[in-house]
């Protein structure tokens, strides 16, 4: 649907081509979901991982 | 040492400086961050009395009323501006004086008038100077300056600051490259093809391989060091200088040659820093509350690190209609990706002419592409006098993609 809308080159832009996606670029857009998905559970391992290091370290240091 | 002087040092931790080479020289990068940031600061009218007077200056969300406080009128419309900039160089230097001289509580205390302006220019009075490299200096200033355990906390901020920073990264501007293959220029020296490739290479080494430079084993500490010297100095072929000068110095100095592990602290003095971590995670997390595409809207965008969020470009119209009847219009344009196109700059903006010139009404309509996507009408209201911004939830006015009608396409632009 977005391909009927007309093309608006603001001012100092006109001439230039619409943006368009590269090949690995329509891949990652088709599984866009799953891969967003995927670096969030990345992020959470990591904070998940530095908590539980932080939680071994006091523990030790307590003892 | 005079009694002050000593009340003065043990309030703000300076042994810990006095006693360690590596935040002698951290202390050395953060005065060059300051003069790196007031070498643009002197000459904005972001904090001038001229903006005030002709209606161009900006206010945080949060603290909408700031234009009364600004004392400072900047060229060409006088001198106070620059006089006030050149008192912080002059003290910034005497820092440095002080720090020859080895007697840091003075070197620390000639250090704080630029840092209280820094952490005010950023924060509270203008929402027109502050960009991402200023949180990373303020963050290296509280700690430097103000905290205990200085050692440590400085250096789990640089791969915290890191990690934080892709929170907003997971996003398609990212994911999917869109941010770059936007640009007519693309990415500097990747092929467009690998343009994603890169960017999410980048996201995982910012969001796992930073917490390396903490590593007691020495190749993959080094390994991390290396990889982030040589992406400041390459992100430096888009953003500049300024970025780099801020991050760069403390890197090579707190995980260069001098890097040493640092036990993790859990004593009474270490709450401060712990709580400043947590604060920062708070923060960052909190545009994620607002309903609605954030980088769309713009709405709590700059609660926390906004780097890189979305390629942005906007078409806002407005129609002025005075109380005798007389239309007036302005049409705005921003193309440069960086320029964040944020409607409430807008109608802060209008919101001042409603209320010097009491218009019968102000039309506008702001339309808001981002990573080459369509322009969505985000703003299409008949009287912006009218309007009231929130500036810690989403303003009905201000329509998200869900809402939104898309108007345009866009084509490539420009990072200027």
């Amino acid at each position: 649907m977005t391909n009927d809308l007309p093309t608006l080159a603001l001012k100092g832009l006109e001439g230039n081509a619409r943006p368009e996606l590269g090949v690995i670029q329509t891949w990652i857009v088709a599984h866009y979901d799953v891969i967003q998905l995927l670096w969030w559970t990345v992020l959470g391992i990591v904070i998940v991982t530095l908590a539980m290091k932080l939680v071994r370290e006091y523990l030790a240091q307590r003892d | 040492m005079s009694r002050f002087t000593e009340l003065y040092a043990r309030f703000f931790s300076i042994e810990e400086i006095q006693q360690s080479r590596m935040l002698q020289w951290a202390f050395g990068a953060l005065i060059f961050g300051h003069f790196v940031i007031f070498n643009t600061w002197t000459g904005s009218t972001a904090t001038s009395l001229s903006s005030v007077a002709n209606a161009s200056y900006s206010c945080p969300p949060y603290f909408q009323s700031c234009g009364r406080f600004f004392f400072l009128r900047a060229l060409p419309d006088g001198y106070s501006q620059t006089t006030f900039y050149m008192v912080l160089l002059g003290l910034l230097v005497l820092s440095v004086y002080f720090i020859y001289r080895r007697d840091w509580p003075k070197a620390h205390l000639a250090l704080m008038p630029g840092f209280i302006w820094h952490t005010l220019g950023t924060l509270v009075i203008t929402d027109g100077l502050a960009g991402n490299y200023d949180y990373y200096l303020l963050v290296f200033s509280i700690i430097l300056l103000l905290l205990p355990r200085k050692e440590f906390f400085l250096k789990v901020s640089v791969p915290l600051l890191y990690t934080l920073s892709t929170f907003v990264k997971i996003y398609p501007s990212w994911i999917v490259g869109t941010y770059f293959s936007t640009l007519k220029t693309g990415l500097p020296l990747v092929p467009d093809w690998a343009i994603p490739l890169f960017t999410n290479l980048l996201m995982g080494l910012e969001m796992v391989g930073a917490w390396l430079l903490l590593s007691s084993k020495r190749l993959y500490q080094r390994s991390a060091l290396t990889f982030f010297t040589f992406f400041h100095l390459y992100s430096g072929i888009l953003v500049q200088y300024k970025y780099p000068s801020v991050v760069l110095p403390m890197l090579l100095i707190l995980f260069g040659p001098m890097y040493t592990q640092t036990k993790i602290p859990f004593d009474k003095k270490s709450v401060f820093g712990w709580v400043l971590i947590v604060v920062l995670i708070c923060i960052q997390c909190s545009s994620f509350l607002i309903p609605g595409d954030t980088k769309l809207t713009l709405e709590g965008n700059k609660f926390g690190l906004y780097m890189f969020e979305a390629n942005h470009q906007c078409h806002s119209a407005v129609t002025i209609i005075d109380t005798g009847g007389q239309v007036r219009t302005a049409d705005t344009q921003s193309i440069s990706a960086h320029n964040r196109c944020d409607p409430y700059r807008t109608w802060f903006a209008l919101n001042v002419i409603c209320e010097r010139t009491h218009p019968e009404a102000i039309r506008w309509t702001f339309d808001h592409s981002i990573n080459g996507g369509p322009f969505y009408r985000i703003v299409d209201v008949q009287d912006a006098c009218a309007l009231h911004y929130n500036p810690f939830g989403h303003n009905d006015w201000i329509q998200s993609e869900d809402t939104a009608r898309a108007v345009a396409m866009p084509v490539e632009n420009i990072y200027d």
